[in-house]
This record gives structure tokens, C-alpha cells and sequence, in this order.
């Protein structure tokens, strides 16, 4: 809990910091007004076109399998936690069994997109 | 009471993105200010002291849902087009539908006789592994299953078709 508060201080500080160090600096540096200033900074790159256009779809499928198996971590992750202490009380064979039917299943799901070609991203 | 501070600050800034999702006119800021609910939901929970919790709403909803709904709204055709992406319809439709959900949520909260746990109550995931571990077993291989079949046909549905 109060971990959680020192966070949030520390987010609070943080982008403080930032507005005040750019805030600052306004009134110290000279202005010199210039078009080039305000395009986009694109690691160097000159920008061409705008940025909101019509993305690729094979994006969409890659984070619909990321999601899966995003799900699958959050449900699956307290009871590989406490594996360990299930092991020291001796009562483990069904939550072994459980969790490696639970990896096994989705173990068949990952195999599904791999032989569909789904994760190719150059399609044949 | 610095904790009472900041859960309203929080709430009032849930509220308020949550105004600009529904009302914005331009979809892709809607999408965003979602993100920004979705950060602050992760915060409430922390408030609350469910650390597992509010990971598991940072990675799912921040870093997964909210990557979808962008890819998605990305798909829009016209998105150039950034004043008619996201036109607000049937606004007294949606004031009845949202009352109804307020008073329906406001009876539970104030009638139904929750249990009382104190704020600073430790929740880890160690709990939470417990209890699921002991009672719960069965559902893990349901929750399994129902990704494999979601999966599967999300996948279907997504594929582009062969010509």
C-alpha cells in the first residue's frame, strides 16, 4: 500500500520535474522562431505525410495472440507462485496436473497460429 | 487521509476521462483518454491495496486491450478525416441507459452488506495463488480451454482471406 504511495510520488515528482525544467528554460533561452522547430522529430528522419493513417492489418493479429497469452500469464501466474509451497505440504499431484493440462492447452493454441502460418510474417 | 486525497483526485480524473471518451468527436483522442481510465483504475486498485490486481490491470488492459483498440480504430477508414470519426448519437438513449446504471450500482453499493476489510489489508499474490490453488482448480482449465477457443476464433475471424 504505501509502496504504492511512494510511487505515485515519485510520478508526481517526476513529471514536476520535467514541466518545471522546460517551464525554466523558456524564460533563460533565446527564441528563435523557426519552422523546422516544430515538425515532428522522427529520430532524424524528415516526416512525410501525417502519422494517422490505416495500419497494417497483420498488426491486429499478432496483438490478438499477444492478448491470449497476456490473459493466460495473469490467470495462471498466483498458482505457479505457490507452486513451491503446495510442494514443501506434500499435496501437489493435482495442481501439477492441472497446470501442466493448463500449458498443455495452450501450448496447443500457440501450435495452432504456428502451423496456420499466422506468426509468418512474410505470408507464402 | 492523504490516501482519501488521492483516491478522489484519482476518481474525479476516471470521471472526467471517462466524459471525454464518451463525448470527444475525434475517435483516436477518445482511445486515449480510455487509456488514461484504464491507468486510473489500475491506481484505485493499488489504493485499495490489491498490488496483483493493479498489474494485472496495467498489463492486460493498459498494455494489451488498449493496443488493440488502437490497432482497431487505426483500421477506420477516413481516419484522415479527424472531425467525423467519432459522431455522439441518441444522447437521451444513452442518459436513460446511463441513470438506469447509476441507480442499479448505487442501490448494490448502499444496501448490499459487503464485508469490511481495512484499506491497508496486505492482498499478494501469494493469497490469491492459495486460494485459487486449493478451491479453484478446475476453473484454471476452463479459463484454458475458453482462451484456446477464443483464440482460435478470433484468429479465424481476423485472418484475411485468401483470394
Amino acid at each position: 500500500m504505501y509502496e504504492f504511495l511512494l510511487i505515485f510520488i515519485f510520478v508526481i515528482i517526476s513529471s514536476g520535474f520535467v514541466f518545471v525544467a522546460l517551464l525554466l528554460g523558456k524564460f533563460v533561452r533565446p527564441s528563435v522562431e523557426d519552422n523546422e522547430k516544430i515538425t515532428t522529430y522522427e529520430c532524424g528522419e524528415r516526416p512525410f505525410s501525417k502519422a494517422w493513417f490505416n495500419y497494417n492489418p497483420r498488426f491486429y493479429m499478432f496483438a490478438l495472440i499477444f492478448i491470449v497469452f497476456d490473459v493466460a500469464v495473469a490467470a495462471a501466474l498466483p498458482s505457479f507462485v505457490v507452486f513451491r509451497y503446495f510442494l514443501i505440504q506434500g499435496d501437489y499431484i493435482s495442481l501439477l496436473i492441472v497446470l501442466s493440462v493448463f500449458l498443455l492447452i495452450l501450448m496447443s493454441a500457440l501450435s495452432y497460429v504456428l502451423i496456420k502460418g499466422d506468426l509468418d510474417w512474410i505470408r507464402k | 487521509m492523504l490516501v482519501k486525497i488521492l483516491f478522489y483526485i484519482i476518481s474525479l480524473g476516471i470521471a472526467g476521462l471517462a466524459l471525454f471518451t464518451a463525448m470527444s468527436k475525434n475517435i483516436v483522442r477518445s482511445v486515449f483518454a480510455l487509456l488514461g481510465v484504464m491507468i486510473g483504475v489500475a491506481c484505485i486498485y493499488g489504493i485499495l491495496g490489491s498490488a496483483y490486481l493493479a498489474v494485472i490491470q496495467i498489463m492486460i488492459y493498459v498494455g494489451g486491450i488498449m493496443v488493440l483498440f488502437i490497432f482497431a480504430v487505426m483500421f477506420t477508414s477516413k481516419i484522415e478525416d479527424i472531425n467525423i470519426t467519432n459522431r455522439s448519437y441518441g444522447w437521451i438513449q444513452a442518459l436513460i441507459i446511463s441513470l438506469a446504471i447509476f441507480v442499479m450500482f448505487a442501490f448494490i453499493i448502499l444496501y448490499y452488506p459487503f464485508e469490511k476489510a481495512s484499506m491497508l489489508e496486505h492482498q499478494s499474490v501469494e493469497r490469491i495463488g492459495k486460494v485459487i490453488s486449493a478451491e479453484y482448480l478446475p476453473f484454471l482449465i476452463a479459463i484454458a480451454v475458453i482462451l484456446l477457443v477464443s483464440l482460435v476464433g478470433a484468429i479465424t475471424i481476423a485472418r484475411p482471406k485468401k483470394e
